[in-house]
């Protein structure tokens, strides 16, 4: 069984030195000397053979660019990193017995009656031609997708079958309210799909569940013509919008002129007639390419509507080789260019947890401190660690189930059409709880020898339908090394260096002990 | 102060101005009440106060504010003052935290101090999260009381199951001496898909039970321990003919806890011992324990009877009278060295600030079928008329045995040690005080 060293040393920008350890999932500040010895230890000196061979010499102990050091400074750090030793750091740690866990069929079963969003594919046609839409130029053509629209049928059948599970003895929750997506393509341009939809939702008696909640996310182009029904019906909309008309010229109609001009006037009327609804139920997400900036789109957004975008970047899986080209002079990593952005500090403080770094130390507090219990009985367990699912992936059907215009079912929208967990049809939903349980779990298999030797496996943020599954994967680009991870350690701690204050913040409702 | 303490290089060129970073570790627990501090090492169990110090109270809140995170900056001139050099000593020479020449780095550096988070704590009937296993999965033990009837009258019957785990005939059931075979059977069938620990069968005499049968072929289709709770003379009357035996409880991942109460009746211990020598049950012998001349008779028992070595587990457990107070002052109340021996870790110190982890998890069962969170607490509900889920739901957000903890209770509350010192026990209920203790020989 292979296994990880416990304890890993790091050095942040400004030169402080850390120790940190998975085992006992802490961080500890370390005096240069203390540091010194660290490090002999972990280049596999032994410290109680080293420290007396310097009391024999009695010489001082000089650490380049530092200091030099007496003997009762390095005798006190000997006791320091004994006492360290003894009390369990700086041992190994293995990542095999951690990721043991495996989905059963009847953890499927019961994620699908409990299934928090439920989302239908409204149609694979749209009215745009976005030049960067995963569907569109630089990635590789589905020859499956021919603008499709759902079967109604069919999508009447998954309520009738979701409404029995939902109110069956498998459901789990008491009042929490089922979200009910429509997604596209663009989901306006089947309205009569949506609107039998939301009748037959709206005729489903919940006995053990809160409301329905509809949400959409859409071009903004028909939301005019249609925003009397989104008002109605209570749309939680999420508008795709890149910032101002510059930013958008790779949003265009199919005939290549640009969408922008029609967007913002769809947008503004919603704004001017139902300004309650666009103020509290529409959001907007931005793409970030070669024609934005980070700055650019935020700045946008607070000054037209006074909201806070979520931004991403281009998806990067999928590209047609000889699109690569074109494709990374178009794509932007948003994550280093709002790092670079002159008003980072002031994005920081508007958006916080939703930026992708502070996301990631707030992973970084979450799995590997020792002060963060998912509940009150884990502060009382004393057996060892609990086993978990190895990568970040969500069990099937626990958060999303979505369901395509073909027909099938998947297990996020997100995701390749080609992972079916089940099928749909006017007659029948076909999910076969054993077969999609088996299959997750030689996908666990598939994937988890790497995560074995990966040390931000306790962090990890990959889900599997990102990697690559077939018999040449995975190649897991979130894997870390000892090196990669004491990276990302330096950076977590450096932004607490600088931002102490934001420790407690995102620690909110935190008891100091 | 050692010479890389005064600066880098070692040169004594150090002005009033020059500046060092003085921090505490992450592995220790800092607690402050008006003007007490407490520092504790979770490595060495080593305590270190200080009480009416302003100075030393000045720096532990710099050190403790959010924007310090741990590490302040000490200006050479305030190390001359020789309490801040002692307190820096003390601090340094018990391994709770270092200080260096700022010079080493280029920036203030910091710690990621122990703020206790705990997810999943909002009352799921209000918020909508998932109920149903997932509080099931909160319970790890049940203690059940099979029955009230007992032909032995040892003299703690009423008492001492209030106080610690023991059999007892008194156990107020007005409508039923004995559990409804039904009962069980709908309690096992709820148990079997859980991840429940140990269940805990305690009587009266349990031997007696009029379905001692069934219950055990139940038994043994649940996983986790079995615990029986039997009387040593109820073992002692463990003849061929009485319903019950200790064979019911063969082939099921099982222990019997036998306790013992004085003075002894040395025939039938010896018959009880024999009974389970013969048997070969796992087994503890409880020592109900009132003061010194019981202490003395049990380890007489253990030596005659070699107790030890025949592979039988002793607990001494102290019994609280109502007169034997002094006995408990010397044997059972904790001071410092006791919290240092016992070197409770941080997942301690969490737990104790947010759960009575004595408690926490167990729910006690009558032969009525009401349930108790602890058994002087009141009742929560019925087995099966309320469900178990929804009983445990009451009990961790709105009941108070899970959640007894010092930080609620006087005088534990204005004190340094309340989130180091053990869990309040049944004890404090019997005696009438929390702070079982001899750290503040005046409260």
């Amino acid at each position: 069984m292979e296994k990880l060293k416990s304890g890993l040393l790091f050095e942040t920008p400004a030169q402080n030195r850390y120790l940190y350890d998975s085992n006992i999932k802490s961080t500890t500040l370390c005096h240069p000397l203390f540091h010194h010895i660290l490090t002999l230890d972990d280049n596999g000196v032994d410290i109680k053979s080293w420290f007396n061979d310097i009391k024999t010499k009695g010489e001082p102990l000089e650490i380049k660019d530092i200091d030099t050091f007496a003997i009762q400074d390095i005798e006190y750090y000997v006791h320091k990193f004994l006492l360290f030793k003894a009390n369990g750091y700086l041992t190994e740690t293995g990542q095999q017995e951690k990721l043991g866990c495996r989905v059963e069929p009847e953890v499927v079963e019961t994620a699908l009656a409990n299934v928090e969003q439920l989302i239908f594919e409204v149609t694979e046609d749209c009215n745009l031609k976005c030049k960067y839409c995963t569907f569109g130029e630089f990635y590789v053509e589905d020859p499956n997708r021919k603008s499709k629209t759902p079967d109604i049928d069919a999508a009447l059948k998954l309520l009738d079958f979701l409404e029995e599970r939902w109110n069956s003895n498998h459901n789990r929750f008491l009042k929490k309210e089922i979200r009910v997506g429509f997604y596209g393509g663009e989901p306006l341009l089947n309205i009569e799909f949506i609107e039998k939809i939301i009748d037959r939702v709206n005729s489903i008696d919940l006995k053990n569940r809160g409301q329905f909640i509809f949400i959409m996310t859409t071009n903004g182009v028909l939301v005019k013509k249609y925003m009397d029904f989104l008002v109605k019906h209570d749309f939680h909309l999420i508008i795709s919008l890149d910032g101002n008309e510059a930013h958008n010229t790779h949003r265009v109609f199919k005939n290549g002129k640009p969408a922008f001009p029609a967007i913002m006037e769809s947008i503004n009327a919603l704004k001017e007639r139902y300004p309650d609804f666009f103020k509290d139920n529409t959001s907007f997400i931005s793409v970030l390419h070669d024609k934005n900036s980070v700055s650019e789109v935020y700045d946008f957004f607070e000054k037209q509507f006074d909201k806070q975008p979520n931004i991403t970047s281009l998806n990067n899986d999928g590209i047609d080789e000889s699109q690569k080209e074109a494709f990374l002079n178009t794509y932007k990593n948003f994550t280093e260019h709002l790092l670079q952005a002159e008003n980072y500090n002031e994005i920081e403080e508007k958006n916080f947890v939703r930026l992708p770094n502070i996301q990631n130390i707030n992973t970084f507090l979450n799995n590997g401190n020792h002060f963060i219990f998912l509940n009150l009985k884990g502060l009382k367990r004393s057996k060892g660690e609990s086993t978990r699912y190895p990568t970040s992936t969500c069990i099937p059907f626990a958060g999303k189930t979505f369901m395509t215009a073909k027909g099938t079912l998947l297990a996020c929208e997100a995701i390749d059409h080609k992972y079916v967990l089940g099928t749909v049809s006017p007659d029948k939903v076909n999910v076969d709880y054993k077969a999609v349980a088996a299959q997750y779990n030689a996908w666990y298999d598939h994937v988890v020898k790497q995560c074995h030797t990966c040390y931000g496996a306790d962090q990890c943020k990959w889900c599997i339908f990102n990697l690559d599954l077939t018999e040449n994967g995975p190649s897991c680009p979130g894997y870390q090394g000892p090196d990669e991870f004491s990276r990302d350690l330096a950076i977590q701690m450096e932004f607490f260096e600088k931002k102490p204050w934001y420790y407690r913040k995102l620690l909110k409702g935190a008891e100091h002990v | 102060m050692s010479k890389n303490e005064v600066g880098k290089n070692g040169k004594n060129d150090i002005g009033k101005k020059k500046k060092y970073w003085f921090f505490v570790d992450t592995h220790v627990h800092i607690s402050i009440k008006k003007d007490h501090i407490l520092f504790y090492n979770t490595l060495t169990g080593q305590t270190l106060e200080f009480t009416g110090e302003p100075l030393i109270l000045r720096l532990t809140k710099r050190l403790k504010a959010d924007r310090n995170l741990r590490v302040i900056g000490l200006k050479a001139g305030e190390l001359r003052d020789p309490a801040i050099m002692k307190f820096v000593g003390r601090i340094r020479g018990m391994f709770m935290g270092d200080i260096m020449d700022a010079a080493y780095s280029k920036a203030k550096p910091a710690q990621l101090p122990p703020y206790l988070h705990v997810g999943e704590q909002e009352n799921p009937e209000e918020s909508g999260i998932p109920l149903g296993t997932k509080m099931i999965d909160y319970l790890d033990r049940i203690m059940l009381y099979i029955n009230q009837s007992c032909p032995q009258d040892c003299g703690v019957c009423a008492e001492a199951f209030r106080q610690f785990p023991c059999c007892t005939s008194r156990g107020d059931s007005k409508t039923a001496k004995e559990m409804d075979i039904s009962k069980l059977r709908y309690l096992i069938k709820i148990l079997e898909p859980t991840e429940l620990e140990e269940i805990i069968i305690s009587g009266g005499n349990i031997l007696s039970y009029s379905h001692i049968g069934e219950m055990s072929t139940l038994l043994r289709s649940l996983p986790m321990m079995k615990t029986f709770y039997i009387h040593y003379l109820n073992i002692a009357l463990n003849i061929a003919d009485q319903t019950g035996s200790l064979g019911h409880f063969r082939d099921m991942d099982s222990r019997l806890k036998i306790p013992v109460t004085f003075p002894v009746q040395e025939e039938k211990f010896k018959r009880a011992l024999d009974v389970l020598n013969r048997e070969g049950f796992e087994a503890s012998f409880i020592y109900v324990i009132r003061g010194e001349k019981d202490f003395q008779a049990a380890e007489r028992l253990n030596t005659i009877y070699n107790i030890d070595a025949a592979g039988y587990q002793t607990v001494y457990q102290p019994f609280f009278t109502g007169e034997n107070l002094e006995f408990f002052k010397q044997n059972v109340y904790y001071d410092r060295d006791d919290i240092t021996a016992e070197k409770p870790t941080f997942k301690d110190i969490f737990a104790r600030s947010m759960i009575n982890s004595l408690d926490f998890g167990m729910l006690t069962i009558k032969p009525d079928g009401s349930i108790y969170p602890n058994i002087n607490a009141p009742k929560l509900g019925t087995l099966g008329v309320e469900t178990l889920p929804k009983l445990i739901n009451k009990e961790l957000f709105g009941g108070k045995s899970w959640k007894r903890i010092r930080k609620n209770v006087q005088p534990c509350k204005s004190c340094v040690y309340e989130r180091v010192c053990p869990p309040i026990s049944n004890y404090s209920n019997a005696i009438g005080k929390y702070n079982l203790c001899r750290i503040w020989p005046q409260t």
